[in-house]
C-alpha cells in the first residue's frame, strides 16, 4: 500500500495555525455572545426609549405650560366675569347694552384692566384679551374690548412693556401703553373669518352646548395672525356667560408662536433623539390623523408637513415607523381638553421625528466598534503570535542555517539559544557531527590513498599520476623535464609460467626500484600491469638524467628474483624517454612520445632505453594515427566514387565507367593512402566491402545514366566480399552483371581467393579485368593465371607511347595476344591526341583518359567534342588505310 | 454576561482600538468649525428689527459662522429699558456669578458701566485701522472711552420730524402757514400757537385747542439744543464731566419747549408721540428715526372715528441762526471680556453684521441707519430693499432717505459717557417733563377757573420759576455726576 506522503509543516506555521485558530474561535465566540445575548438590542431600545422620553417630557412641558395658562384663565375668568357682571348690575345695565353704550364697555374694561394685566403676568403669556359683545354677535362688526400684548412675558418690569393692540386710546394714555402701529380702538370682525375664530368659536360653543360651564368651553385656536403681516399666535379663549346662559364676551390669552418656540427650545436639554418637533392637531377616527401646525424645532421631513395618518394599532405604540422607512415618529397627546370638552376629539399632540439612522446610531456605532475592536484585537493577536513564533523560530532557523552552512568534515559549534530543548538538540547535533567528522577524516584519508595509489606497488595509479604531472606541467617551469615509460619485458611469460603471484612479485620488485625516483623529485606511477611512468620535473641536464637512467637500468638488471622452480631471473624493462619541453609540453603528448620511444626500444633492443626520435615517429605516425581515421571512414562509409568513362574506339561511345574511390578525409585523402593504412591495419576486407557496396549503391542511384555500360571497380585480389542473402547487393543483380572487377596487378595474388572471386563474378555475369598491366612485376604470369576478360594497360606505358617505339611494340604484342585470347584491352591515362591516334591505329579496344573524359562524381555521357575527336581520328586512320590499300 | 462586564469589556476594546487607530488630538486653532463657539447676544430689538436681526443671525450662522465655527444666539428684551435693567442685574452680582452675553446691544452709558467693571474688550484688538476708517467717524467717536473702543456702532438712528400732512393741510391752507416753519424750533413754537388757536376756534368750548407738536426725547432736545446754541450741558474731559447750564442757552430751550407745552401748544399724552399722532392728539412730532415704523397710517379719534392720514418726514429743526445739528443715537454693541475664542468669534459677527449689504438690509427692515460711510447712500439702500424683497413701509423709506441725508449733512452730537451719565440723562429728561406736566395741570386749572390762557401761562412762567428749575436741575445733575 502506498502511503501518501504527509506534507511537512514548519514549527512557525504549526504554532501560528494553532494560535490563530484559538484567536479566531475566541473572536467569533465573543461576537456571537455580544450579538446574540440580546444585549445589543438594548442599545436600540435605549434609543427608542430616549426618543420617547424626549417627546413625552417636552409634551408634558408644553402641555403644562398651556394648561397652566388655561387654568389661570379659568381662575381669573370667573373673577373677571364676576367683576363685569357686578359692574353691569351696578350700572343697572345688561350685556345687551354693551353694543350701544361705548362708555359702559369703557367703564367695564377699566374696571377689569388690572385683573387682565395680572392674568397676563401670571400666565406668562404674550398677550391677554377681553372682548365684550351684546351676546348677539350677529351683524356686529365691532366688539369693544381690550387686547394687550407683551412681547417678552419673561420680563415684567412695568406696564410700559405692554402694547395695546386693541382698546380705547384713553386707556392707553391712562396706563401709558404704547400703541401697536395697527392699533384699533375696537375688535373689527369684518374680513377674514379665520382671524376671528378665537372669538367666534367659543361664542358659538355656548349656543351649541347650553348649560355647559364656561371653563369647559375653553378653546385653543389654530395659529393665526391678529393683523396682516404679524407673526402667528395661538390663543386660548373662553366665553363669558351671563346668568341667563347667554354669552356676552370672550376672555383669553395669547401665546405667540415665536414665544412657544422659544419656550420649547429653552426647555430642551440633553441629548435629543428627534431632529424635529412639531405641534399637530390630532383627529381621532378609524385612524389618527395628524396635521402639524406649529413647527417648534428643526425641519419636518418631506411629506409630513401636510399631515399623515396612523392606524389604530400603530397609534398605540409611542414610536411608529413612517411609510418612507427613513423616519420614525413619536407622538404624544397634550391632553389640552377634558373628555367633557367639545374639542376633545381634536386635541393637540407633540410629534418628534427621528431618523432611522439616528435611532440605530448607537446600536450601529457600538456594533461597528465592537466588530472593529474584535478585529483589531484579533489582528494584534495575530501580529503578536507571528512575532512571538518567529522569535521562537529564529534560533531554530539560525541553527539550521549554521548546520547547513557547515562544510563537510568541519567541526561545529552552535550558539546557545537559551531554550533548553533547542540547546540540547543542538548539542546532540554538534556531538554527532564531530563524531562523524572524525570518522570521515580517517575514512577519507584511506579512500584518498586507495584512490590515488596502486595497492600492489604503492605507487601512484595512472589517474593520480596524470593529475599530478599535468598539474606540474601547467606550471610551465621551463626546466628540463623527462617523461619515462617502462615496460617490463618478461611479465607475460612470468605470469604464464609461474602464476600471477610471481607476476605480482615481479612487478613489486620493479616498482621498488622505479619508486626510488621519488627521492629525486620525480613522480612515479604504475600505469597498468607491466607499464610504469615516471616524470622527473627537474633533470638538471640530459646527461645527468641519462646517467640516472643507466643507474636504474643497472639496479633493475641486478635485482635477482627467486622463482618457484629454484630458478632465478633479473628484472628487465624497456624504457623510452621524452623530454620536456623539447618533445612536448603537454602530458598526453609527452606520454605518447615516451611510449613511442619505449616501443621503439622494445622493437630494437629490449631491456634498454631510448630517447624519443622525431624522424622515426613521424614516419610511423601516419600508420599509427591513420588507423583511427580509417576506422572512421569504414564506419561512416565516408567515401564517394567518381566515374571516368571508358570509350569504345570502334563506336566512339562510352563502353564503361571506372568507379574511382574518393575518401572524405584530410589525412587519408587518396585511395593509395587508405589502402596502405588498411593493409597495415588488416582492414582490406572492410575496404573491399566498402568499395563493392559503395559502387553498387552509386550505380543504383544513377541507374538510368549508367544504362548498359559496364562499371569497372577496383577489387583487392586476396579479399572476397560475398554479400549475404537479402542484402542490398543481391537485390541489384542487374547492376552486378555489368560490374567488372579490376584486379590490382601489383598485389600478391592468392590463388584460392582468386578462384572464388572468379566464380562469384561468373555467378552474376560480372567480368574480371587486370588492372595496371605493365606497371608491376610478373605481369605475364599474372595475366596467365587470372585470365581476365579485360586488360587495362597502365598509364606509365600509355603516356608518350606515340613517341616510344619500345612501348609501341609492347602494346602491339599485347594487342595481338589479347585478340588471340579474346581479351579486350583498355588503355589508361590517354592524355593527348598523338597517343590516342597511335592507340586507335594500333587497334586498341577501349580508351580511358583525360583526353576524352575526366572522372566526374556523376555518370555523364561522352561529350560531343570528345566523340568528334575520336571519330575524326578514326576517319583519318580509315582514309589513310584506304590510301595505303 | 452582566451589563457591567460588557461595558468593561467594550471599554477595554475601545481603548485598544483607539490606541491602535491613533486618537487624534485637537489641533490648536483659534476656532474650529467642528467645535463652534456659541456667542450670545442681547438686544432690545423688537418687531421688524428683531425679525430682521434674527434672520441675519441665522444667515451668519449658516455662512460665515459655519465656516469659522461661530454660532450666534440672539435674544431680545423687547425694549431698551428692560435690557438696561437686565444688565444692571448682572452687574449687581459678584463678578464670578455674572452671566453676561458675549455681545450686548446697549447705549454708551450701559457700556460705560460695564467698562468701569473692566468687563469690556477694546475692539482695537480685533479691528484694523483700515477697517475702522470705513465707519462713520461720529459713530465711532461715541464708542471711545479714552483710547479704548468699546461701543461698536451697528445700527444708528437720529431724530427726524414727522408731520401728519392730512391734518396739516387744512390748517396750512386756512392759516397760510407753510411747512417751512418746521425748520426752526422758533417757527414750530409760533405755529403751534396758531394751530391751537385755530383748533380752539373750531368748537364752542373755550380753551379746547389742540396741541400741534410733541417730542419723544427732551434729553436730546436739551443736549443737541445746548450744543447748537454754543454751550453744551455736558462736557467731558478725561472721563470727568463738567456741567454747564448757561442761562441764555437754557432760557432758549425753556422758551421753545416748556412755554408752548404748558400753553397746550405742545402735548404729550400717550406713551410715545407716535401714539399721540395715532390718536389724533398731535399732528407733528420729533422722534427717533427708528420710530418711523410706528408712525400711524390712520388716526382714530376718541376711540371712534378712524381716517387715513399721510405722514411726511422732515429733517430735525434747529434754532434760529444756528448750524444744523442732530443727535446720533441708537445702541451699539459691546464685546464683554470672555476668552480669546469667544471674543474673536463675536468680533467676526460684528464685522459681518456691519458689512454694507447686511447692515443696509437690517437698516431697511428696522428703519435704523447703516454705520459705514459708503452705506449711507439712499439709492443703494433702496436697491437692497427691492432686491431682497424687504417689507419696508413707504414711511420707513421716507424716514431713511431723510435720515441718511441728515447724517450726511448735519453735525452729529452724541452723549458722552461718564459715571451715572444715564441717570443724568434721565434727570435731564424728567426734570423739564415733570415740571411741564405739573405746570400744564396748573394752567388747565387756571383756565378752568376762567383765567385766560396768556394770563395763566404768565402766572406760572415766571423768571423766578425758571431760575428755580435751573438751580434744581444744576444741583441734581451735579449730585449725580459727583461733582
Amino acid at each position: 500500500m502506498i502511503q501518501k506522503k504527509k506534507k511537512t509543516v514548519s514549527i512557525n506555521r504549526k504554532l501560528v495555525t494553532i494560535m490563530l485558530t484559538v484567536v479566531l474561535a475566541q473572536g467569533i465566540l465573543f461576537l456571537l455572545i455580544i450579538f446574540f445575548s440580546g444585549q445589543m438590542k438594548l442599545f436600540s431600545d435605549n434609543s427608542f426609549s430616549l426618543l420617547e422620553d424626549n417627546v413625552y417630557s417636552h409634551a408634558a412641558n408644553l402641555s403644562g405650560f398651556m394648561k397652566d395658562a388655561a387654568s389661570n384663565m379659568e381662575h381669573y375668568g370667573d373673577a373677571l366675569s364676576a367683576s363685569i357682571e357686578a359692574g353691569l348690575k351696578e350700572e343697572n345695565k345688561t350685556a345687551e347694552d354693551l353694543a350701544s353704550d361705548r362708555n359702559l364697555s369703557y367703564e367695564l374694561i377699566c374696571s377689569v384692566y388690572d385683573e387682565l394685566v395680572t392674568l397676563q403676568r401670571r400666565s406668562k403669556t404674550t398677550g391677554v384679551f377681553l372682548a365684550l359683545t351684546d351676546g348677539s354677535e350677529k351683524n356686529l362688526s365691532e366688539f369693544s374690548g381690550i387686547y394687550l400684548r407683551d412681547y417678552d412675558p419673561d420680563i415684567n418690569l412695568s406696564e410700559s412693556d405692554l402694547i395695546m393692540e386693541i382698546g380705547s386710546g384713553q386707556i392707553a394714555m391712562e396706563h401709558s401703553l404704547s400703541l401697536d402701529v395697527n392699533w384699533k380702538a375696537n375688535y373689527d370682525l369684518t374680513g377674514d373669518e379665520e382671524k376671528n375664530r378665537f372669538l367666534t368659536v367659543p361664542l358659538a360653543a355656548v349656543r351649541e352646548n347650553p348649560g355647559v360651564a364656561m371653563e369647559k368651553l375653553g378653546y385653543w385656536s389654530e395659529p393665526f395672525s391678529l393683523y396682516e403681516g404679524e407673526d402667528p399666535i395661538i390663543t386660548y379663549s373662553i366665553p363669558l356667560i351671563g346668568e341667563d346662559g347667554e354669552s356676552y364676551g370672550v376672555i383669553g390669552l395669547e401665546i405667540s408662536q415665536e414665544y412657544l418656540e422659544k419656550y420649547f427650545s429653552e426647555n430642551i436639554t440633553g441629548t435629543q433623539m428627534a431632529e424635529s418637533y412639531t405641534l399637530a392637531w390630532s383627529r381621532e377616527g378609524k385612524q389618527i390623523s395628524y396635521i402639524p401646525n406649529i413647527l417648534l424645532e428643526g425641519i419636518l421631513p418631506g411629506n409630513y408637513e401636510e399631515g399623515f395618518e396612523l392606524n389604530k394599532e400603530d397609534s398605540k405604540k409611542s414610536v411608529v415607523p413612517l411609510d418612507d422607512g427613513d423616519y420614525y415618529v413619536c407622538h404624544k397627546r397634550l391632553n389640552l381638553y377634558d373628555r367633557s370638552s367639545p374639542y376633545y376629539d381634536r386635541d393637540w399632540s407633540l410629534l418628534g421625528f427621528s431618523r432611522y439612522s439616528i435611532l440605530y446610531a448607537d446600536f450601529n456605532a457600538i456594533a461597528r466598534s465592537t466588530v472593529i475592536a474584535v478585529l483589531v484585537s484579533m489582528l494584534s493577536s495575530i501580529l503578536l503570535i507571528h512575532l512571538l513564533s518567529s522569535r521562537l523560530n529564529r534560533p531554530i532557523q539560525q541553527m539550521v542555517g549554521r548546520i547547513r552552512k557547515k562544510e563537510d568534515n568541519q567541526l561545529m559549534q552552535l550558539e546557545t539559544t537559551y531554550i533548553n530543548e533547542l540547546d540540547e538538540l543542538g548539542q546532540a547535533i554538534v556531538d554527532m557531527n564531530n563524531h562523524i567528522c572524525e570518522n570521515a577524516d580517517r575514512e577519507k584519508k584511506k579512500l584518498e590513498y586507495e584512490r590515488d595509489y596502486d595497492i600492489l606497488t604503492h605507487l601512484l595509479n595512472h589517474r593520480a599520476f596524470k593529475e599530478r604531472v599535468a598539474a606540474l606541467l601547467r606550471e610551465d617551469t621551463g626546466k628540463l623535464g623527462a617523461m619515462v615509460m617502462w615496460d617490463l619485458d618478461n611479465l607475460k611469460s612470468v605470469n604464464d609460467n609461474y602464476g600471477h603471484d610471481f607476476g605480482d612479485y615481479y612487478i613489486r620488485s620493479a616498482a621498488k626500484i622505479l619508486g626510488s625516483l621519488n627521492l629525486k623529485g620525480g613522480i612515479v606511477g604504475h600505469i597498468s600491469g607491466d607499464e610504469f611512468l615516471a616524470y622527473i620535473p627537474d633533470c638538471k641536464s640530459r646527461k645527468s638524467f641519462l646517467a640516472l637512467m643507466e643507474d636504474i637500468k643497472k639496479k633493475l638488471n641486478s635485482t635477482v628474483l627467486y622463482l618457484a622452480d629454484d630458478k632465478v631471473m633479473n628484472i628487465r624493462a624497456s624504457a623510452g624517454i621524452a623530454w620536456y619541453p623539447k618533445d612536448a609540453v603537454e602530458y598526453e603528448e609527452l606520454k605518447k612520445k615516451a611510449d613511442f620511444a619505449m616501443y621503439d626500444t622494445k622493437n630494437s633492443y629490449k631491456g634498454f632505453y631510448k630517447e624519443f626520435n622525431n624522424q622515426i615517429y613521424e614516419r610511423d605516425a601516419m600508420l599509427v594515427e591513420g588507423s583511427v581515421e580509417l576506422n572512421r571512414i569504414i564506419d561512416e562509409q565516408d567515401v564517394t566514387f567518381a566515374f571516368q568513362p571508358i570509350v569504345d574506339v570502334h563506336t566512339a561511345d562510352i563502353f564503361a565507367y571506372e568507379a574511382l574511390m574518393r575518401p572524405h578525409s584530410e589525412q587519408l585523402s587518396t585511395p593509395m593512402e587508405l589502402m596502405r593504412v588498411a593493409r597495415v591495419q588488416s582492414k582490406l576486407f572492410e575496404i573491399e566491402k566498402l568499395t563493392v557496396n559503395g559502387v553498387i549503391r552509386a550505380c543504383v542511384e544513377q541507374r538510368e545514366a549508367l544504362g548498359n555500360c559496364k562499371i569497372f571497380m577496383n577489387s583487392i585480389p586476396n579479399q572476397l566480399y560475398r554479400a549475404k542473402k537479402g542484402s542490398y547487393l543481391l537485390k541489384h543483380q542487374d547492376v552486378l552483371k555489368n560490374v567488372v572487377l579490376e584486379i590490382i596487378e601489383s598485389e600478391q595474388a592468392d590463388f584460392t581467393c582468386m578462384e572464388r572471386k572468379r566464380s562469384w563474378a561468373n555467378k552474376f555475369g560480372a567480368g574480371i579485368a587486370l588492372d595496371d598491366y605493365g606497371s608491376g612485376y610478373n605481369s605475364e604470369s599474372t595475366l596467365l593465371y587470372i585470365a581476365p576478360q579485360y586488360i587495362k594497360i597502365d598509364m606509365e606505358i600509355i603516356q608518350g607511347i606515340s613517341e616510344d617505339s619500345g612501348r609501341q611494340k609492347l602494346v602491339g604484342n599485347l594487342i595481338s595476344y589479347a585478340k588471340l585470347q579474346k581479351m579486350k584491352i583498355v588503355a589508361e591515362g590517354v592524355e593527348n591526341e598523338e597517343d590516342l591516334r597511335f592507340l586507335v591505329q594500333a587497334g586498341i579496344d577501349y580508351i580511358q583518359g583525360f583526353y576524352l573524359a575526366m572522372p566526374d562524381k556523376e555518370i555523364l555521357p561522352l561529350s560531343q567534342e570528345s566523340r568528334k575527336k575520336l571519330l575524326e581520328i578514326q576517319e583519318e586512320i580509315g582514309s589513310e588505310r584506304d590510301r595505303q590499300q | 454576561m452582566k451589563k457591567r462586564e460588557i461595558g468593561l469589556l467594550l471599554g477595554v476594546f475601545f481603548s485598544v482600538a483607539c490606541v491602535l487607530g491613533g486618537c487624534e488630538s485637537t489641533k490648536k486653532v483659534v476656532l474650529d468649525p467642528k467645535d463652534p463657539v456659541t456667542i450670545d447676544i442681547w438686544t432690545y430689538y423688537n418687531a421688524n428689527a428683531k425679525a430682521s436681526f434674527d434672520e441675519l443671525v441665522q444667515e451668519f450662522n449658516d455662512s460665515v459662522g459655519a465656516e469659522n465655527g461661530v454660532i450666534v444666539k440672539a435674544s431680545s428684551s423687547g425694549g431698551v429699558d428692560e435690557l438696561v435693567k437686565q444688565v444692571d442685574m448682572e452687574l449687581l452680582k459678584e463678578k464670578s456669578d455674572r452671566d453676561l452675553p458675549e455681545i450686548v446691544g446697549c447705549y454708551m452709558d450701559t457700556a460705560y458701566q460695564i467698562y468701569q467693571e473692566d468687563g469690556l474688550v477694546d475692539l482695537n484688538h480685533y479691528f484694523t485701522e483700515k477697517e475702522l476708517s470705513e465707519y462713520v467717524d461720529a459713530y465711532l467717536q461715541e464708542g471711545y472711552i479714552g483710547d479704548d473702543l468699546v461701543l461698536f456702532p451697528v445700527a444708528k438712528s437720529t431724530e427726524i420730524l414727522a408731520l401728519n400732512e392730512t391734518d396739516w393741510e387744512e390748517f396750512s391752507r386756512e392759516c397760510g402757514v407753510s411747512e417751512d416753519i418746521f425748520s426752526t424750533w422758533e417757527g414750530i413754537a409760533d405755529t403751534a400757537k396758531k394751530y391751537y388757536e385755530w383748533t380752539d376756534a373750531k368748537t364752542e368750548t373755550p380753551n379746547d385747542g389742540k396741541a400741534m407738536f410733541g417730542q419723544d426725547s427732551l434729553a436730546n432736545y436739551m443736549n443737541v439744543g445746548s450744543s447748537q446754541l454754543g454751550q453744551p450741558i455736558f462736557t467731558v474731559n478725561n472721563n470727568k464731566v463738567k456741567i454747564t447750564l448757561d442761562e441764555v442757552v437754557m432760557k432758549k430751550l425753556w422758551d421753545n419747549y416748556y412755554v408752548p407745552y404748558i400753553s397746550g401748544y405742545y402735548g404729550s399724552y400717550g406713551r410715545f408721540r407716535s401714539d399721540d399722532m395715532q390718536m389724533g392728539n398731535i399732528i407733528s412730532c420729533v422722534s427717533s428715526s427708528t420710530s418711523a415704523a410706528f408712525l400711524p397710517s390712520e388716526v382714530t379719534l376718541n376711540d371712534e372715528s378712524t381716517y387715513p392720514i399721510n405722514i411726511k418726514i422732515m429733517e430735525l429743526p434747529r434754532f434760529l441762526d444756528t448750524e444744523n445739528e442732530a443727535v446720533q443715537q441708537g445702541a451699539g454693541m459691546v464685546l464683554t471680556k470672555s476668552d480669546e475664542k469667544h471674543e474673536y468669534g463675536a468680533s467676526l459677527f460684528l464685522k459681518w453684521f456691519t458689512e454694507k449689504e447686511q447692515n443696509v438690509r437690517f437698516s431697511a427692515a428696522s428703519s435704523y441707519l447703516p454705520v459705514k460711510k459708503d452705506s449711507n447712500d439712499y439709492s443703494y439702500i433702496e436697491k437692497q430693499i427691492d432686491s431682497n424683497g424687504i417689507l419696508c413701509k413707504d414711511i420707513v423709506k421716507q424716514a431713511l432717505e431723510v435720515s441718511v441725508q441728515q447724517v450726511n449733512t448735519y453735525q452729529l452730537t452724541h452723549s458722552h459717557p461718564f459715571t451715572n451719565s444715564s441717570t443724568a440723562r434721565s434727570i435731564l429728561e424728567d426734570s423739564l417733563f415733570e415740571l411741564e406736566e405739573k405746570d400744564r395741570q396748573q394752567v388747565v386749572k387756571l383756565l378752568d377757573s376762567g383765567i385766560s390762557l396768556d394770563d395763566a401761562v404768565a402766572q406760572i412762567n415766571t423768571e423766578e420759576h425758571y431760575q428755580e428749575w435751573l438751580q434744581e436741575l444744576y444741583s441734581n445733575l451735579n449730585k449725580i455726576a459727583g461733582v
